[in-house]
């Protein structure tokens, strides 16, 4: 496959897309090329926090103010996204009593909302949190659903007339001498190769952003610095809780949908596609999530998982204390190679603004004068949004993924042929239904079964996709028609890379859980011993210790 | 009262040691928590996946099948074919040759005993056979099954289906038993699926829905009215098959005067080598003790062992020693693959010859206490395909006491 485009953007997280949704929307042609799946990167295993920018106030002042004005811009661009659940700082008997002040002083500094509010008010609130609290503080954190986020900022992209191939792996740049002319790769779904050509790349690669311009014969450091997290089973809280005291290991947690996540830990990896979950960081974090809430550890850890930050900084070894904030570098200026530009590091929260401050370059770099439109436009989700479980719940009562079938059941007439589909929860957990998975497989390009987990959360629940899976094979199998190895590879694929997730966090109720899964799969279904044909890459290969 | 036998745990094991003791006219009383392992099984009873590994089990001094011996297997098969046959279901095979049967993924499972609705899915005949689909029943998927084994996918529309709620328009297995556990209902069946049955080869696989009360009657109906030859699929749980088992231990127990109580949380005590136990039932207490006390509370997945996030591993009645394998830290419980091995299949207590749990020194821990089945450490029953075929050679080993 041979293509061109205006502006070719490298990376499908949250920086590419929203660069590329800024551009359409500037009126270039547009392309996102993205080895995964979207969200396959750090943006689809981040912490999940729309920062309010409390947690730089005292450190870094710039990501502060930063974070505070896209807080309150995402709030208007993807508010299906957000679930506002406001946040806490607030102070544990472990934590210095010294910096409340400090960190009160700065949020006015840097413009971040903040309130206090009393140990009471707090504790009547969230009756889970350690009754030995200081003081309190609120401000405008939010739970932010990468996914949902992800898949709204595609879907303004396509509205604007840009596209997104995923999948697709970039392993070469193209030069026409010192000048980027576009990039080569292969589709990893058909394993076909393809080339791209276009004005100006903009490498958006995230962690992998130093790969990617050391394929253009630019060096850029990038550090990868791996954080984990641990959902637990359920909403131990419902306002997102940061301990108050200087940025650090396992101090916040989020309520995201139907769990609470804790995290995080940072340690430099030596590659974003190597990296290993230890015990001593799940024993961590399950410790710090002891401060917040007394019993913690007693509640049902679901799953862990890592996500390498990119981080921006030549050298050092503890990547905590680099910059979070991000920067747009010129490959023309800095290493004499023209036709792209980089932009890393950064935040979740930030992408917007990075998008902006990146398309303006790039409208330098092509001599045109477009303005941004990005902080006023509105992003309407195509339907019901695929994440909020409240959401889904409601659809499905309403009747609305209900077909014909299930209205014609209950009057006791036969179905007709017509009627043999009806629209059944196939994931009980998530609340998924057979006609949600279904269109999703018809409208993704090259779908597969473990893309489901990401789309629509099939399998992230209790179950641990104990039920679920199954039933999600056979309509992939009906739906593609695909080879039963085919198929079969997909199921394997699917629940080998749940177990990832699970088996940092086996003991308790996750392990009596194993226990029943592999029952169903292996001596119920006998999985174990199907045929299966070669594997689909999937990314990373993250290997747990 | 004064019990012969106090078991604690209504998996199989438990279920099958109260029912062979009743029948021998001992006094019985069985506590549970809840119900156990035969409702997430396929009611098939496996003794081990390839059948020329059994020699090596009973000689490898630490498996369980050792601990109970040949002829405690052999004799439990024989009874709980006595014992199904009596009550109208009756199960096929002997010991030493499996029956190949297919699963709902369409792969294929050993197994030593099966129900007769399920035993004409042998593979090893060669008549071809077909699978039916069932529109709207999302707990078997015929079409990836039939890929697999290679076989035809015939659909067969379920008449007026019923639905349990609005928000749940789904069918599941035991809904559809019960129905079809009433002949009015499967003539309905028989007149909708009979024109569609016309060129179909000479076996039909079904999900396992073929009845709960009255599994003969309903596979003998449709077998006759239809004109083939019908066999069961076992799917996710809860299990049709295995709530049958389930039913018939239960009944059987009843009928021999045993006792059955369903609901408290048992703790035990160990004082001067005689166990007693305590059932709590939401609060309110009663100490028991019996001539002899079973344990037979499973392993993990049914509470007999729990596991801690340090690494500690619990029995979880009397606090017995597990035998972890000397593995400490959970990163060495599982391993990397999903399907295993895993080596926390193989945790579990020690007992000596008679079946009696070792404390720490590697003496019987109560001159009283016994225990049995997926409790007992030593064997990786999911690997082997021994689940079964242990929980009942134990538990008839401990009635024999
Ligand atoms: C543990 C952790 C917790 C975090 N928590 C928060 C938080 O709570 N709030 C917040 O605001 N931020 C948070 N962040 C930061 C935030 O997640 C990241 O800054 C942001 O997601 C980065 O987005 P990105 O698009 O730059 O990178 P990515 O999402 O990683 O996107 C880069 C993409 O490039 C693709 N790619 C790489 N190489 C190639 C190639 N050769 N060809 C094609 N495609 C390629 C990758 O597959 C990837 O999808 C967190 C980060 C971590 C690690």
């Amino acid at each position: 496959m041979k293509l061109s485009t205006e502006l070719l953007i490298l990376g499908g997280g949250a920086t590419g897309l929203g660069a590329a949704w800024d551009a359409a929307l500037r009126g270039f042609k547009t392309v996102v090329l993205e080895k995964g799946d979207l969200a396959h990167g750090t943006s689809g295993r981040y912490h999940g926090l729309l920062h309010s920018g409390g947690r730089y106030v005292v450190r870094d002042p710039q990501s502060a103010r930063e974070c505070a004005a896209e807080n309150a811009a995402l709030r208007r661009i993807i508010p299906s996204a957000i679930e506002d659940t406001g946040g806490y700082f607030l102070s544990t008997p472990a934590d210095p009593a010294d910096y409340a002040d400090q960190f009160l002083a700065a949020c006015h500094t840097c413009a971040v909302p903040v309130t206090e509010i009393t140990t009471a008010q707090a504790l009547q609130r969230e009756p889970l949190l350690n009754p030995r609290l200081g003081r309190v503080f609120q401000v405008r954190d939010a739970a932010c659903d990468s996914f949902d986020a992800l898949h709204l900022l595609a879907h303004g992209l396509r509205a604007a007339g840009g596209e997104v191939f995923l999948r697709h792996r970039v392993t070469e740049i193209l030069k026409s001498g010192d000048r980027v002319v576009g990039v080569a790769g292969e589709n990893l779904a058909t394993g076909e190769p393809f080339t791209f050509h276009a004005d100006l790349v903009l490498n958006c690669s995230g962690a992998w952003a130093g790969h990617i311009a050391a394929l253009a014969g630019c060096e850029v450091k990038v550090t990868a610095g791996k954080g984990v997290m641990i959902a637990m089973n359920s909403r131990l809280v419902n306002t997102v809780v940061n301990r108050l005291k200087p940025p650090a290991d396992g101090d916040i947690l989020v309520p995201v949908g139907t769990v609470s996540v804790i995290g995080t830990t940072d340690t430099a990896v030596p590659s974003p596609d190597q990296y290993a979950i230890e015990d001593w960081e799940v024993d961590l974090l399950m410790g710090e999530g002891e401060q917040l809430i007394p019993g913690f550890s007693r509640h049902r850890a679901l799953r862990a998982w890592a996500g390498v930050r990119p981080l921006y900084d030549p050298g050092g070894k503890d990547t905590r204390h680099m910059s979070r904030a991000h920067a747009l570098l010129d490959h023309e200026e800095r290493d004499g190679v023209s036709g792209m530009l980089s932009m890393v590091g950064g935040k979740f929260t930030t992408f917007r603004h990075m998008a902006q401050l990146l398309v303006d370059a790039a409208c330098a770099k092509l001599k045109t004068d477009r303005p941004c439109v990005t902080a006023r436009t509105l992003i309407e989700p195509p339907g019901t949004p695929l994440h909020a479980l409240p959401k889904r719940l409601e659809a499905l009562e309403s009747g609305k993924w209900q077909t014909a079938s299930d209205a014609t059941t209950d009057t006791g007439q036969p179905p007709t042929a017509s009627h043999q589909q009806p629209a059944a929860t196939i994931c009980e957990c998530e609340l998924v239904t057979r006609s949600q998975i279904e269109t999703n497989l018809r409208q993704s390009g090259s779908p597969i079964l473990n893309d489901l987990r990401r789309d629509l959360r099939l399998g992230m629940g209790p179950c641990q996709a104990g039920f679920c899976a199954y039933r999600a094979a056979g309509i992939i199998h009906e739906t593609l028609g695909h080879s039963h190895r085919n198929s079969n590879s997909q199921l394997l694929q699917f629940l080998q890379e749940r177990w990832k997730g699970e088996r940092p966090v086996m003991w308790g109720h996750s392990l009596r859980s194993l226990e029943l899964d592999l029952h169903i799969y292996r001596s119920i279904l006998g999985l174990d011993t199907l045929p299966t044909e070669r594997e689909i890459e999937v990314y990373p290969t993250e290997r747990t210790s | 009262m004064a019990y012969d036998l106090l078991i604690i745990g209504s998996g199989l094991s438990g279920l099958f040691a109260a029912c062979c003791s009743a029948r021998r006219g001992k006094r019985v009383l069985l506590i549970a928590r809840g119900i156990g392992s035969t409702h997430i099984g396929a009611g098939t009873i496996g003794v081990m996946n390839n059948p020329a590994d059994l020699e090596a089990a009973f000689a490898s001094p630490d498996h369980p099948y050792a601990k109970a011996g040949r002829r405690a297997l052999e004799a439990a098969l024989a009874e709980l074919q006595t014992i199904c046959t009596e009550h109208d279901y009756p199960l096929h095979g002997e010991l030493g040759r499996n029956l190949t049967l297919p699963t709902a993924a369409g792969s294929t499972r050993q197994t030593c005993l099966a129900p007769q609705t399920m035993i004409a899915g042998d593979l090893a005949r060669p008549e071809p056979f077909a699978l039916a689909a069932l529109p709207g029943f999302r707990d078997f998927s015929a079409a990836l099954a039939a890929a697999n084994l290679k076989a035809c996918v015939i659909t067969l529309p379920l008449p007026h289906a019923p639905r349990r709620t609005s928000g749940a328009p789904h069918t599941s297995a035991t809904d559809l038993a019960l129905l079809l556990d009433r002949p009015d209902y499967r003539e309905a069946l028989i007149a909708a699926w009979k024109p569609l049955l016309k060129n179909a080869p000479p076996r039909l696989g079904l999900p396992a829905i073929l009845g709960l009360a009255h599994s003969a009657q309903a596979h003998g109906h449709l077998q006759s009215a239809l004109g083939l030859e019908l066999f069961e699929i076992p799917l996710l749980p809860p299990s049709v098959p295995g709530m049958r088992l389930f039913d018939l231990l239960r009944d059987d127990l009843a009928a021999h005067d045993g006792r059955f109580i369903l609901g408290p949380t048992v703790t035990g005590q160990i004082h001067e080598g005689r166990a007693t136990v305590t059932a709590d039932a939401n609060g309110r207490t009663k100490t028991h003790t019996a001539e002899t006390i079973v344990l037979a509370t499973g392993g993990f997945l049914h509470g007999g062992l729990a596991a801690e996030s340090n690494g500690a591993v619990h029995e979880t009645v009397f606090n017995l020693p597990v035998d972890t394998a000397g593995l400490g830290a959970r990163t060495h419980w599982t391993s990397e693959v999903f399907f295993g091995p895993h080596p926390f299949s193989r945790f579990g207590i020690r007992v000596n010859n008679y079946l009696q749990p070792l404390d720490a020194s590697g003496k019987p821990a109560a001159h009283n206490l016994l225990a049995i089945g997926s409790l007992l450490a030593g064997a990786d029953r999911l690997t082997e395909g021994s689940r079964e075929g242990i929980e009942l050679a134990t538990a008839w080993k401990a009635t024999q006491t």
